[in-house]
């Protein structure tokens, strides 16, 4: 935070700030690495509306998106970059000052 | 990290207990007791092969037992990668940051082994009467234990039953029996529990997700 305390708000990333994507951050920032299907289970989000998600994150340089194989089984494996580890969490810490709520989640 | 939030911390946990929620790794574990357990059966019933040939399958069952120990994770990764990913997608934690719990690590069941060894000799040199009642009394708390460390610290009921209820029974057959089955016999009894209760929840979780009609991008 640069210290103009509410005026801070409006550096804002609003690509995180969307709702759904929002949530494909917190899961991507939470594990190693993830497919899309089971970001798609986790978000709740159709097919359609996670890939165009997932397009703006990656051109962004938010995530890495790569093709690969489990077996025969294609997978659409998403990576959060460290840019975008970096985005999430200047993007958490704004939140947090909005919300007064510290790091370990308890409200004061 | 310090500025996790409660958010955060619940995805990585939901991502963390999602490798054990299908029960493949319980089945992995074991079918490998059970490899295990069998060696001096086996053994038994191919005699007319002779005194090399058992030699050969005792070891060969013991090498088998150590490759599916050893590639426990590799060979769960590579039934999952067949039934569970193309259901429910797949996802990998990085275990070593991992701060909402900590999974006791080989050294801690190693030493334990060795503990409870060296806990029945002693017992045995003492008081024999009470070995024979030591080895399911440690046994099912040892089974108790995994199971509560695998839940993260937490004791799921129906999970637990399901291991527990082949488990009790195998031990009170072990127990009751007269005069007692060899001890290696009790390891079948773990190994069967294990993949009684693996396969009851594969199937569970094969029947609540089923394979999306078209594959996805």
């Amino acid at each position: 935070m640069s210290g103009n305390g509410i005026k801070d708000l409006s550096s804002l990333d609003r690509l995180i700030h969307e709702p759904a994507r929002l949530m494909i951050m917190t899961v991507l920032f939470a594990v190693k690495e993830s497919d899309f299907v089971y970001l798609q289970r986790e978000c709740g989000l159709t097919q359609g509306n996670l890939s165009s998600h997932l397009s703006k994150l990656e051109e962004a340089g938010y995530i890495t998106i790569m093709k690969t194989f489990q077996g025969k089984y294609p997978l659409t494996v998403c990576t959060l970059t460290k840019k975008g580890r970096a985005a999430f969490e200047s993007y958490s810490d704004k939140m947090r000052f909005v919300t007064g709520v510290p790091a370990n989640g308890n409200s004061n | 990290v310090a500025h996790l939030s409660s958010s955060v911390l619940h995805a990585r946990q939901r991502a963390s207990y999602y490798r054990d929620a299908n029960g493949i790794s319980d089945f992995v574990i074991g079918s490998a007791l059970l490899v295990f357990g069998s060696r001096d059966y086996l053994a038994a019933k191919f005699a007319p092969w002779g005194k090399l040939g058992q030699a050969a399958l005792v070891l060969g069952l013991t090498v088998l037992y150590g490759f599916m120990i050893v590639g426990s994770r590799s060979i769960a990764e590579w039934i999952m990668a067949r039934l569970i990913y193309p259901r429910t997608g797949y996802v990998a934690t990085d275990e070593d940051t991992e701060e909402s719990w900590t999974r006791p690590k080989t050294p801690f069941w190693v030493f334990l082994a060795l503990a409870l060894m060296v806990v029945s000799v002693v017992l045995g040199a003492f008081f024999p009467a009470y070995v024979r009642l030591f080895w399911p009394i440690a046994i099912f708390l040892l089974f108790f234990s995994y199971v509560f460390f695998s839940g993260r610290y937490r004791l799921d009921p129906s999970r637990s039953l399901l291991f527990l209820i082949p488990l009790i029974g195998g031990l009170a057959w072990w127990e009751f029996s007269r005069p007692n089955p060899p001890l290696d016999s009790l390891l079948l009894v773990v190994g069967g529990s294990f993949v009684f209760a693996g396969l009851i929840r594969l199937c569970i979780y094969l029947l609540r997700n089923p394979r999306p009609a078209q594959p996805q991008s």
